[in-house]
């Protein structure tokens, strides 16, 4: 007991020590992965994105509302033709205290533009053709074609305006300090444990951000990360399991933001014959009991989709063609007859082992197919694995568990668009239907609102037909807080992972 | 002492014998389809239907049991055997090969030995796709360098036995001499190490399962099992009782029956 | 002077040895690279926004993976033996990551000795002072389910009935000690008695077994006879003279020990050493496995070394025998 006593001792004063530490505002955010970069030009996943929203702010950003919301540009306009927009900076600054200019906009923007550089979005970006820098604070871009959507893309946390000295000073220094003009400056990056960021007191919306700091801790374990928001090792949760919402939506010190964003569905590749079908594709969409997948794989928690993946309220929504398909396995069997695979056919579903609703998702789509006899042989490799098959199209089909990156409509071209490049992460590989193209071609190029609905209505109608993708429910995607955390936003639809933004609103009492 | 009369040994030897009987006939005798999904008995507790419970799939865990014991089985037994073959023959090697070969064989079992197995399992297995085969292939390759120490200094006690030497005089050729004078005279503690190896073998199985990098789903297996259960401790807490239940008492058993075959089998081996 | 000599040359032998192992294990680890499927650099790029092919050349070039493969190992391995294990796929070293990870394995594996030690040395003097009556046959069969039980089973068990139906403690996860205290000692129980446990049984068998035998000798016989109090017989001679043999097989498990690790480390998320390999094998950030394997082998060899070197040391018969 007497040792004891010394020691009972020290903790105690080293917990108030601790307590003492953290009466500024500090909050500690668990994220689902240690992120692979903090390369604003890269699209490094959910978690990296949060990071990045609390660093860097764009020309643009999506706002917690959904809507495009001026950012380091107070306002800008769009040609009426589309092929021209001018954006008028704020005096804002960035963390090492210079001027946001039009230089640096346009060094960020050319950054993203190098052919040889690593931005995620170059493509989409790319057809802007020239960029003008009038003044310090005026920036005028030229595109190559008419593009509405083009403002969304720069919105995006891959858009963000670094300093133009940064970029210089920094070229190829994959692990340089990042600088931005974000709510929070960059402190440091502890390996395998967190990325610690501080406010920024010369953020250019008065008075936010309200927290001093925040630390973004890496949970890449689901439990771990549920059990560090019980204990109060952090305030804030991303990712959380369907299984445990229940359970956290009963504890009163906790509250979950719960968002249906993502959709979960089927890649074809078309070259593997069966596959090259329409009919083949539309059986089983037919075929797939969605609850079956909704109260197995996600706990009861989903929507089923039994159309196109677009959500409502988003252009192309349309009620009367959501309920395109319905669960009639009868009707399935009878297109799989009319296919030419009366018995059915072996096939390989490519998952990952290493997102437990993945691989869920495939064990139920698997017992699913059985009943119009397609054999379904299960291919579960670790996410990095999964992700370079993909990228080779080297699977029969894939769980598709994604979204849109943004909320216009020209998000389709990258889940259908065929074109150069016929392989991509998000589409069916090889699939590359002309009249597809011509429709997302002129949708992104048509400024009228009324004439777009039209196009679109088109696609989703050609879409429907040619079943390029299946599409099976929409899932939660919940954030989970403690109950002293106020300010935070589950951003709605797509934009569920970029509601990292909202760490500017973000409080603790 | 008769080895069957020890506390332990006769229950482990029972409980033994049902699961090799349990692995050749557990599809007759399984009440469902392990593949069987139900959407409207997920994560639920024992019942008539389900005798002990159901698990994320609303699969019958009984059934996953009584199905998920084969591939663990057979990963176990398939290993032995090539640690088994690989090992000895090494193991002869190093005790009566050529001295220079002998010395240069027991380095690299030395220095094979002084690696934690999983770490290795790890390795191999975490970058392919594993299935029963590759998995008893890995397992069996870590475990040859303890076969190997077993029947160098097993081999070694015997070539100085007067019947071997005699055999020499004979003018018998190297091969013969390993056939019938040292091999039939190193079986027992080759045997008393199977046991032992089958044991970890089920162990490191099981514990890539764990990981999950063994045996791929849906397709059951004990460890697999638990690793997933782990994740519903809240929902379904019995989940997980059962297979580590199944587990243990398996591996339990198969090390009481190995200590007291080693005592009888050897008693110059006893440890203590 | 010749016991000296020999212990040098045994010394020398051991040392040659741990070298080759070092060497043989740094080879193999660097060759996981090339046959290891997946793409890091498709990873490293966000394969879900496809990166084009440029880019991806580029990015192999930065890291060097463009380069002949002799003149990447002798690079990495020159550089390994400067203590530099090369940048993580995100650019950053990763001895940092190493450093970050490798003070919390060795806290987990030192409370866990000292689980064990707390548990086995007092339940193998009560078996051997029992022997034969029914203490000595119920701890003796538990040390045998000790041994027996993998330490994920026994782990997840603990966290269901301590965690989940008690609510003593927390089920998994590290708090930093800079945060709290307390909640950093609570998170380190149930890892460090679940690996400690097996470690427990097996020194509690040693511990009993070496008692049994220093009890039955002469000398301890003749205390007695002279009217010596039990307790002090025990404390102060028996138990001294069982202590190498303890101590040594703490020393042998500690290889289990590391081996048990990853296991604990999964189960109970715990951001040590093990846990970095297997996220880093799954994320196939090959110079991040590499040096997190070429880290626990050195650690391994080396603790292997010291207790072979200990063990030779004390136990003058071994000494003899193996040199």
């Amino acid at each position: 007991m007497k040792r004891l006593l010394p020691l009972a001792l020290a903790t105690a004063l080293m917990s108030v020590a601790a307590s003492m530490a953290q009466a500024a505002d500090t909050l500690y955010f668990g994220l689902s992965a240690e992120p692979s970069t903090l390369d604003s030009v890269i699209q490094p996943g959910t978690a990296g994105r949060t990071v990045k929203l609390a660093i860097h702010r764009g020309l643009v950003n999506y706002g917690v509302d959904g809507k495009i919301s001026p950012e380091l540009a107070e306002r800008y306009e769009i040609s009426p033709d589309a092929t021209q927009i001018t954006f008028h900076l704020r005096d804002a600054t960035f963390h090492d205290g210079s001027p946001v200019t039009s230089a640096d906009v346009k060094a960020s923007l050319e950054r993203i533009l190098d052919p040889a550089g690593k931005a995620s979005f170059r493509n989409e970006l790319s057809i802007i053709s020239k960029i003008d820098t009038p003044d310090a604070k005026t920036v005028v871009l030229t595109l190559s074609k008419p593009s509405v959507s083009l403002v969304d893309y720069l919105a995006l946390p891959e858009s963000v305006i670094v300093p133009a000295a940064w970029i210089k000073q920094n070229a190829g220094n994959p692990n340089a300090s990042p600088i931005g003009a974000g709510p929070f400056k960059f402190v440091s990056w502890t390996r395998g444990r967190e990325i610690l960021v501080q406010k920024y007191a010369g953020f250019y919306k008065k008075g936010k951000p309200y927290l001093d700091e925040v630390h973004y801790v890496f949970y890449p374990d689901e439990n771990t990360r549920v059990n560090a928001l019980k204990s109060g090792d952090v305030d804030i949760i991303e990712y959380v399991p369907a299984k445990d919402v229940a359970s956290l939506k009963k504890d009163p010190e906790i509250k979950v933001l719960q968002m249906q964003g993502p959709f979960m569905g089927l890649q074809f590749n078309t070259k593997f014959e069966p596959f090259s079908k329409p009919e083949v594709r539309q059986a089983i969409a037919y075929a797939v009991d969605r609850s079956v997948i909704i109260n197995t794989a996600f706990n009861g928690l989903g929507t089923p989709i039994w159309g196109v993946a677009i959500p409502e309220g988003y252009m192309g929504y349309d009620p009367a063609k959501a309920n395109f398909y319905k669960h009639d396995v009868e009707k399935a069997k009878e297109l799989m007859k009319k296919a030419g695979y009366p018995d059915g056919f072996e096939a390989r579903l490519l998952a990952t082992s290493q997102y437990s609703f993945h691989q869920n998702t495939a064990v139920a789509l698997q017992s699913e197919l059985a009943k119009i006899g397609i054999k379904v042989k299960l291919d579960l490799p670790d996410w990095a694995t999964r992700m370079g098959k993909a990228a080779a199209a080297d699977y029969d089909f894939t769980v598709l568990g994604s979204l849109g990156e943004i909320t216009d409509a020209d998000w389709l071209s990258n889940y259908y668009y065929g074109g150069d490049k016929l392989v991509r992460t998000n589409n069916s590989p090889y699939f590359n239907d002309a009249k597809i193209n011509e429709l997302l071609d002129k949708g992104r190029a048509t400024v009228d609102k009324a004439e777009r609905e039209k196009i679109y209505a088109q696609f989703v109608d050609r879409a429907l037909e040619l079943a390029p993708l299946d599409y099976f429910m929409w899932r939660d995607q919940s954030y989970a807080e403690r109950k002293n955390v106020t300010g935070f936003t589950n951003m709605p639809g797509f934009l569920t992972f970029q509601s990292g933004y909202s760490i500017e609103d973000t409080k603790i009492k | 002492m008769r080895m069957s009369r020890r506390p332990g040994v006769l229950a482990s030897a029972a409980i033994v014998v049902l699961v090799i009987l349990v692995a050749l006939i557990g599809p007759l005798i399984a009440p469902h389809n392990p593949l069987l999904i139900n959407q409207n008995a997920v994560n639920q507790g024992s019942s008539a239907t389900y005798l002990l419970g159901t698990d994320e799939f609303g699969r019958d865990i009984l059934s996953r049991l009584l199905y998920g014991i084969r591939p663990t089985i057979a990963v176990a037994a398939l290993s032995t055997l090539i640690a088994a073959i690989g090992g000895t023959a090494l193991g002869i090697v190093g005790a009566y090969g050529r001295p220079a070969i002998a010395a240069f064989v027991m380095r690299v079992v030395d220095i094979m030995l002084s690696f934690p197995p999983i770490l290795l399992a790890l390795l191999a297995v975490g970058f392919w796709q594993s299935g029963i085969a590759s998995l008893s292939v890995v397992i069996g390759l870590i475990f040859i360098p303890h076969f190997a120490r077993v029947a160098q200094s097993a081999t070694l006690q015997v070539i100085r036995q007067e019947y071997v030497e005699a055999e020499h005089a004979m003018g018998a050729r190297a091969m013969r001499v390993v056939g019938r004078a040292i091999l039939p005279n190193i079986l027992s503690p080759l045997v008393v190490q199977a046991t032992l190896t089958i044991a970890a073998a089920i162990l490191l199985e099981s514990g890539l399962s764990f990981l999950g990098l063994g045996i791929i789903p849906p397709d059951p297996s004990w460890g697999q099992m638990i690793g997933t259960a782990r994740g519903y401790l809240n929902q379904n807490p019995m989940y997980v009782v059962w297979p580590s239940l199944c587990l243990a008492l398996t591996v339990l058993a198969i090390n009481i029956l190995g200590d007291a075959l080693r005592d009888h089998l050897d008693p110059r081996l006893r440890q203590e | 002077m010749q016991t000296l000599t020999a212990f040098a040359i045994v010394l020398g032998q051991k040392l040659v040895t741990a070298l080759i192992q070092l060497w043989v294990i740094a080879t193999l680890v660097f060759s996981i690279m090339y046959v290891m499927p997946g793409d890091p650099v498709l990873l490293l790029l966000g394969a879900e926004s496809n990166p084009t092919p440029e880019a991806i050349a580029t990015t192999r070039h930065q890291l060097g993976l463009d380069q002949p493969v002799l003149t990447q190992y002798l690079k990495w391995l020159g550089n390994a033996l400067h203590g530099d294990l090369g940048t993580s796929l995100n650019g950053y070293p990763v001895a940092d990551y190493i450093q970050a990870s490798m003070p919390k394995t060795i806290e987990l594996a030192v409370a866990a000795i000292l689980v064990a030690a707390l548990l086995g040395i007092p339940l193998g003097i009560a078996a051997a002072l029992n022997r034969g009556r029914f203490l000595d046959g119920f701890l003796t069969s538990l040390s045998t389910v000790g041994i027996s039980v993998p330490v994920y089973i026994l782990g997840s068990l603990l966290i269901l009935v301590f965690s989940l139906q008690l609510g003593w403690l927390p089920s998994s996860g590290y708090t930093d000690m800079s945060r709290n205290v307390g909640l950093h000692y609570q998170k380190l129980v149930l890892p460090a008695v679940t690996l400690g446990l097996g470690l427990a049984a097996s020194i509690a068998r040693m511990t009993r077994s070496s008692m049994l035998e220093i009890l039955g000798r002469d000398f301890v016989r003749s205390l007695h006879a002279r009217g010596m109090r039990e307790r002090r017989v025990i404390w102060l001679h028996v138990l001294r003279n069982a202590a190498i043999p303890i101590v040594t097989i703490i020393g042998l498990q500690l290889g289990n020990l590391m081996g048990g690790t990853v296991l604990v480390e999964a189960l109970f998320n715990w951001p040590g050493i093990s846990t970095l390999l297997v996220t880093a094998v799954s994320n196939r950030n090959y110079p991040l496995v590499q040096g997190s394997i070429l880290t626990i082998a050195a650690l391994f060899i080396v603790i292997n070394l010291c207790v072979d070197l200990l063990y030779s040391l004390l136990d003058p018969r071994i000494r003899r025998r193996r040199a």
